[in-house]
């Protein structure tokens, strides 16, 4: 029930942007059906065993990821550049963007968002973890992780778009504060729709996304407002752990 | 030595599932420093106990204090599921400095040393978590008890997995955390292997905890197992 209301919701923030974008009427029924295809993508990616990048021991020990996105991030961030899902995803999202035509260029916010989905289908998983680790402030910690993460993801695909010089100057600085709103929206939600349920979470995730990454693609400022919205939310998450489900089982996080 | 009491918590899932009515007030029930053994069939509420002291799950009513002060369980209990939960590429030298607080520097290495080659584990640090099996993940759990700097630790079937060798490791860092001063609180279905290190062993009753000691049949630790498991059966039989 939760899912067609959440989908619903996705199909109609995301229609008026795209009739917009791609100057043509799109029916709600093929837009709710593409949209919950689209995520098809991101899932597949996270749960393929795509192996992981050899990148050092003791990567991300300084203490400015722990100062930036708490005592979780330096665990978080680790496994997450070192999977082969993250970068799968990144390149992806990369060559979306480049192959879109200049004129287009706003669906890349749509393309910059499949990154923080692919890490959503498994927050459940880290949900356990940061429980179990720091039942007290939890959830705030595996919030500011994420974000951290999802920051840092945001910024590579940028600076990617930029190297590759596909959009103009204009474009592609209103794209920098749309992924970042796009990164941090995801993050603050990501323990929504029943604390992380995939699927539930996703949806949510995408709706709020659109609409700050399209809000602070019309004007940078709007940033501002995205991150005390953010803060906001972050502060009301901390009881979201308390379900005590799924606690007594194995989980390797893959 | 540190004390952990009870204020008319109730411990369970929820209100409707309460499986444990605790007060230390005008009762023996608390847990002091030193190594404490429950013990119970399935469903008495041994792992929940441990859950919500480990503070994954609160109190459905009441409070648990430590030093009669307000318990903060994040930074005073290390918890040791007896459920591995582990992300797949990370180090076990990583995981173990995230619960030290502290990084995998020469003083943490020194200190674990010790420990790494009791449970043979010298070649495996270079693996990813992932990559070991549920023996040798449960081996990293207890290196990273050792690590942490917290004042509890919750043990939940410690044992599951490990070999006759790496036990012998175990209960020789049982020894060592006691004489730290150490809250030590073990549910294990090989209780033999601790009954000799225990300062008391918790039995469940009416949803309640009853001491070893309320028995009148010495100590536990000095018990024979033979004759502690029978005391167990008669206690528990319907």
């Amino acid at each position: 029930m939760l899912s067609v209301i959440y989908s619903w919701t996705v199909t109609l923030a995301l229609q008026p942007i795209l009739e917009r974008a791609l100057k043509t009427e799109i029916s709600s029924e093929f837009l709710w059906a593409a949209t919950c295809s689209l995520l098809l993508i991101p899932a597949f990616i996270e749960f393929a065993p795509l192996g992981q990048l050899p990148l050092r021991k003791g990567l991300f020990s300084e203490s400015i990821w722990s100062k930036l996105g708490g005592p979780l991030s330096p665990l978080y961030l680790r496994h997450e550049f070192r999977r082969g899902a993250t970068w799968l995803m990144l390149a992806l999202c990369t060559v979306g963007s480049s192959l879109l035509p200049p004129r287009k260029f706003a669906l890349s916010v749509l393309i910059a968002l499949l990154l923080s989905q692919r890490a959503l289908f498994s927050i459940q998983n880290w949900r356990r973890l940061a429980q179990t680790r720091f039942p007290e402030h939890g959830a705030f910690h595996l919030i500011r992780a994420m974000a951290l993460s999802q920051s840092l993801q945001s910024i590579l695909l940028w600076l990617a778009l930029g190297l590759a010089q596909v959009y103009s100057q204009e474009q592609w600085l209103a794209l920098g504060p749309a992924f970042l709103a796009c990164a941090w929206i995801s993050s603050t939600l990501c323990l929504e729709g029943d604390s992380g349920r995939p699927y539930l979470v996703n949806l949510i995730a995408l709706s709020g996304g659109i609409i700050a990454g399209y809000a602070c693609m019309a004007h940078w400022g709007f940033l501002a407002l995205v991150a005390v919205i953010c803060r906001s939310l972050y502060k009301g998450m901390g009881e979201r752990l308390k379900a005590v489900e799924n606690l007594d089982e194995d989980a390797l996080i893959p | 030595m540190k004390t952990l009491s009870f204020h008319n918590a109730k411990i369970g899932r929820n209100s409707a599932s309460v499986l444990l009515e605790l007060d230390s007030q005008g009762s023996d029930i608390e847990f002091k420093s030193g190594v404490h053994l429950l013990v119970a069939p399935n469903g008495y509420g041994k792992s929940t106990l441990l859950q919500t002291l480990a503070g994954a799950i609160p109190p459905v009513s009441g409070s648990i204090k430590l030093e009669q002060k307000q318990f903060h369980p994040e930074t005073e209990m290390t918890y040791v599921s007896e459920y591995l939960q582990f992300p797949k590429f990370i180090y076990p030298s990583e995981w173990i400095e995230h619960f030290a607080g502290a990084p995998w520097n020469a003083d943490l290495q020194a200190k674990l040393k010790p420990r790494i080659q009791g449970f043979r584990l010298e070649s495996l640090m270079g693996r990813y978590l992932g990559r070991l099996s549920q023996g040798e993940r449960r081996k990293i759990t207890w290196l990273a008890a050792d690590a942490s700097p917290k004042s509890g630790i919750l043990l939940d079937e410690p044992l599951d997995g490990l070999d006759l060798l790496a036990i012998e490791t175990a209960r020789q860092m049982i020894r060592d955390w006691r004489s730290q001063g150490r809250i030590l609180l073990i549910v294990a279905h090989q209780v033999a292997e601790f009954l000799d290190l225990s300062d008391q062993v918790w039995l469940f009753k009416d949803r309640s905890l009853l001491p070893w000691s309320r028995l009148g049949v010495g100590p536990a630790a000095s018990t024979p197992t033979d004759e502690f498991r029978r005391k167990i059966l008669e206690f528990y039989s319907p």
